[in-house]
């Protein structure tokens, strides 16, 4: 028999329409956001003309993606971003296998201390990761690739950061592996590290999937990094920064509705990739995220 | 090639895997290890294999010592339980995947993977991937990607607990048929009497990390060296009491548990008299007579359940329940009073302690 | 007999990560330790700075904000926690198994949206809905219209506005956690005490909120420690005016991002340091609390 008891239904809309209550801070964020976008001027929600009459649909507000230093920025973030995803998927997933597979010594003692750090607030460490940048900045050669004020230096003090959330996350999935088809792989002649490659990495793809967006995202958000670590400037601004600094502008007039538009624009490769995978990232923000809130 | 495994042991932290273990393998044999689940035997063979490394004992094949080698560095093939089949392979992948390890040219992949094909009966599912065949298939894909290899020593773990009935009996016949026609020496672990002794040559019971016997396998029927045999070994399982064998007028009884004596025939005299022991009598030795004997028991019926071919019937026998064959012409029903008698020749008697036959010896 | 070469393979494979690991958070921990004993600051330079014991550290207890960054760090940690990253997350989580699966899994997928948005276009949302008319989202739809004056909200409110961005944010992680912890309770279970007469409110209060002891405890000790020491999106919002300077971005500010051009560093440093002992203790608590080494398990092959 369906339920079709009157109470119950009156509570289902009672209880959506808290729940709607409850989320019109977002709601009303993002209809902001994307209307503002499309309009000269945005009153409250409302689309209106310079002179406050209702409509000014325009496009531009998006007429910033002409401009070189918006692309120098995206081409930066593009970097971070794509390098750090390469970054932690490696070597999350080396050294996932290697506590997951492989017995040595000390096993136990690298495994608690992933999960020491995968709850430790690295953010706090920031000061002194400062002097650690500082530090190779001081090298020839390898300053150009990992010093302060560099795209790499911001890329491996994010990969790290990502480290124990990645490293577990992969552990997990090689967990799941059979232990036959390793041994079968031994067997028929494989190394370890050809195990690792020809056979452990190709089975555990959902995981280096779910990793990799997770990665891109969050590299393609992070802002503290980017901006403590990038002096920046022309060739040293992430879209992060890049929409920081408008909007903290104390000189020019803030045009919010170009805000809207380039933020609008740093969203949208966010949003499609979090559609598509609602699922896997689900999964990993409940692993306990990283830093962040 | 001949395997020798001499006084291997390994342990998981505290526990004893594997006790001891020392066996000798001719060249072309096939072996069985069988037991309960637990008893050591798949550590034994992963450690032959080289994926599990001993904490003492050594293992040696046709006389060079393997104890510390890779498992690559064996000459081993493997079937698991699980197939264990590369799922992102294809069946020629997975196949010839030792071969391109080694770096052979196409041609001989080629060559290779249509042999054993063909040995098998897979060469029209060489495209497909694992997951798209069935459990038989994928263990016979198994099977060909062990034998690739031309190894001198083919592992078993347990290949056919995952197939039903029907395919098992048949794969049963076809892994028997390859090794002979191989003459390759086989080791094959399963918990599974029937597999055991219908397939191999020898087999060693193994239980709780030690080896019970090594024999072949009709000898475990008849001359059960350890009390654990006798139970393991068998279907339905050996009746076994505690009681005593006395001599009298110069021939020799034991008493079953309602007081009854039964003759026991000099040809399995346990030669320890009026001293506690453990008798065992197998259900298909006992036979139910007309009219009660001096030498036959009598108890009612409390269970029966046909088998088939037989029934098992349950006589309550003093505190003991007895189990017992019959015909199924015989006509028994629950309840009914019979009288029953053993095979004089049958009986087992076992140490109470030691659990060790009194009659036979492990070798 | 032969023994048994250990194999050293697994090092290979932990290299890269042992490095990082190293260089970001070994070294840095240290560092921070050592720098908070020196009195290195951009006067100095990084050569002629000196040793100074626990100078940054009575510096601290005698600080005149100190006190009051304390008190704001208290609140805005308190707040958020108890407010949203539990109760929120909570409420969320009830409120959305009630509703059928697909409405449930809509209001899911919008609240972690917070999460995944980046923080500077996130905050800058919050702050056009807390902006002056008659641009500000709020004022124009729920003060204007009742003739009610109109002010930005944001410094008049920055506390309340600091708590609820991060909170947004926060209630997902709690909401997640504790929306699979529902849905794993026996649905029959979940029948019978409907069955059994209870109203849907009694049986979130009897049934399923004593269920979720384990994941509100683990919510509330994590949450605790990101709460404590994360900055990003108040440094974006305030950047710690109208008081929201809480204790995490203050070390910042101090050693990083000085408006007057005097970085201290080595007073940063003794205020990070304290943080980051808290995160030590916190870290090594879990560890012990959770038994999460108890889902260590041996590898099945041995070395090779």
């Amino acid at each position: 028999m369906k339920n079709k008891k009157q109470p119950i239904e009156l509570n289902k809309i009672i209880i959506f329409i808290v729940l709607l209550i409850l989320s019109i801070p977002i709601i009303l964020g993002y209809l902001w956001l994307i209307i503002s976008t499309f309009a000269e001027v945005t009153h409250g929600l409302l689309p209106v003309d310079r002179n406050g009459n209702f409509g000014g649909f325009t496009l531009e507000n998006w007429n910033f993606i002409f401009e070189k230093e918006v692309w120098l920025a995206t081409w930066n973030t593009l970097l971070l971003a794509l390098f750090m995803t390469v970054g932690v998927v490696a070597v999350s997933s080396l050294a996932g296998y290697a506590l997951s597979r492989i017995k040595f010594n000390g096993r136990k003692e690298f495994l608690s201390l992933t999960l020491v750090l995968h709850a430790f607030p690295s953010i706090t460490l920031l000061i002194a990761i400062y002097f650690v940048l500082k530090f190779f900045s001081g090298i020839p050669v390898l300053k150009l690739f990992m010093g302060y004020n560099t795209i790499g230096g911001v890329v491996l003090v994010s990969l790290a950061m990502q480290l124990p959330l990645g490293i577990w996350l992969m552990k997990g999935f090689f967990d799941g592996v059979s232990w036959d088809v390793e041994r079968a792989a031994l067997i028929d002649g494989c190394s370890r590290f050809r195990t690792f490659w020809n056979i452990m990495f190709p089975l555990v793809r959902p995981g280096i999937a779910a990793l990799s967006i997770f990665s891109f995202m969050t590299g393609w958000s992070s802002f503290i990094i980017p901006y403590t670590f990038l002096s920046g400037g022309a060739g040293h601004e992430v879209i992060s920064t890049y929409l920081n600094s408008m909007m903290s502008s104390d000189t020019i007039s803030i045009n919010y509705n170009l805000l809207a538009a380039v933020g609008l624009f740093q969203l949208i490769p966010i949003l499609i990739f979090y559609f598509f995978n609602q699922n896997y990232l689900m999964k990993i923000f409940s692993g306990g995220t990283h830093g962040g809130v | 090639m001949d395997v020798s495994i001499n006084n291997l042991t390994k342990k998981f932290g505290n526990v004893t895997a594997v006790n001891n273990f020392s066996l000798e393998i001719k060249s072309g044999e096939f072996v069985a290890f069988l037991g309960p689940s637990g008893c050591g035997k798949t550590t034994t063979l992963l450690t032959v294999a080289g994926i599990y490394k001993p904490n003492s004992g050594s293992i040696v094949f046709g006389g060079k010592d393997v104890t510390f080698a890779q498992p690559k560095d064996r000459n081993i093939g493997m079937v698991f339980q699980s197939y264990a089949l590369y799922p992102h392979m294809s069946v020629y992948e997975n196949i010839v995947f030792s071969m391109k390890l080694k770096k052979a040219s196409e041609e001989d992949k080629k060559k290779a993977a249509q042999e054993v094909a063909d040995l098998l009966g897979i060469g029209h599912l060489l495209e497909r991937k694992p997951g798209e065949l069935s459990g038989g298939q994928q263990q016979r894909v198994a099977l060909g990607r062990a034998l690739v290899k031309k190894p001198q020593l083919l592992l078993f773990d347990e290949p056919l607990s995952n197939l039903d009935a029907r395919l098992r009996i048949s794969m049963r016949t076809e892994i028997k048929r390859i090794q002979k026609e191989l003459g390759i020496t086989c080791i094959y672990v399963t918990h599974d009497q029937i597999e055991a002794m219908t397939m191999a040559d020898k087999v060693a019971v193994l239980k709780d990390g030690l080896l019970q016997t090594f024999q072949p396998p009709i000898e475990l029927h008849t001359h059960p060296c350890t009390e654990f045999i006798g139970s393991f070994v068998g279907n339905p399982p050996m009746n076994l009491f505690n009681s005593k064998v006395v001599e009298k007028d110069g021939d020799i009884f034991t008493i079953l548990p309602d007081k009854s004596m039964m003759k026991v025939n000099k040809i399995v005299d346990p030669k320890v008299y009026n001293k506690e022991l453990r008798v065992g009598i197998r259900p298909e030795d006992i036979e139910i007579v007309d009219k009660g004997t001096a030498d036959s028991s009598t108890g009612i019926v409390s269970l029966f359940e046909p088998l088939g071919r037989d029934n098992l019937v349950n006589v309550r026998c003093g505190n003991k329940t007895i189990q017992l064959l019959s015909s199924p012409k015989a006509g028994i029903e629950i309840g009914d009073t019979i009288n029953f008698k053993a095979v004089d020749t049958q009986w087992q008697f076992f140490d109470l302690e030691s659990g060790k036959s009194l009659l036979w010896h492990t070798k | 007999m032969r023994k048994h070469k250990k194999s050293n393979v697994a090092y290979y494979f932990l290299l890269p990560a042992g490095i990082l690991i190293f260089l970001f958070f070994f070294l840095p921990v240290i560092l921070t330790i050592l720098i908070s004993f020196t009195d290195m600051s951009s006067v100095t330079g990084f050569s002629n700075w000196s040793i100074v014991g626990l100078n940054n550290y009575f510096k601290i207890f005698v600080h005149p904000d100190s006190l009051h960054i304390f008190g704001q760090t208290m609140i805005y940690v308190s707040c958020t926690l108890i407010f949203f990253n539990v109760g929120m997350g909570l409420l969320i989580a009830l409120l959305a198994y009630h509703l059928p699966k697909r409405v449930g899994g809509f209001f899911r997928s919008l609240w972690l949206l917070p999460r995944i948005t980046p923080a500077v276009v996130y905050v800058l949302m919050w702050k056009m809905l807390a902006a002056d008319a008659p641009y500000g989202v709020l004022n124009e739809l729920f003060r204007v219209p009742f003739g009610l004056p109109t002010t930005n909200l944001l410094p008049e409110h920055a506390m309340l506005f600091c708590i609820l961005v991060n909170g947004y944010i926060g209630a997902s992680f709690g909401m997640i956690i504790f929306s699979s912890a529902i849905e794993s309770i026996s649905s029959d279970i979940m029948t019978s005490s409907l069955v059994d007469g209870a109203g849907i409110f009694d049986r979130a209060r009897y049934i399923i909120i004593p269920q979720l002891r384990w994941p509100l405890l683990f919510v509330t000790t994590y949450q605790t420690l990101s709460l404590l020491t994360s900055f990003e999106s108040i440094m974006v919002l305030t950047d710690g005016n109208f008081g929201t300077e809480v204790w995490s971005l203050w070390s910042y500010h101090k050693a990083l991002n000085n408006y007057y051009g005097n970085f201290q560093y080595g007073f940063g440093s003794a205020l990070s340091g304290l943080l980051v002992v808290v995160g030590i203790v916190f870290a090594i608590i879990y560890l012990k609390y959770f038994k999460f080494g108890e889902l260590v398990k041996e590898p099945l092959i041995d070395e090779i």
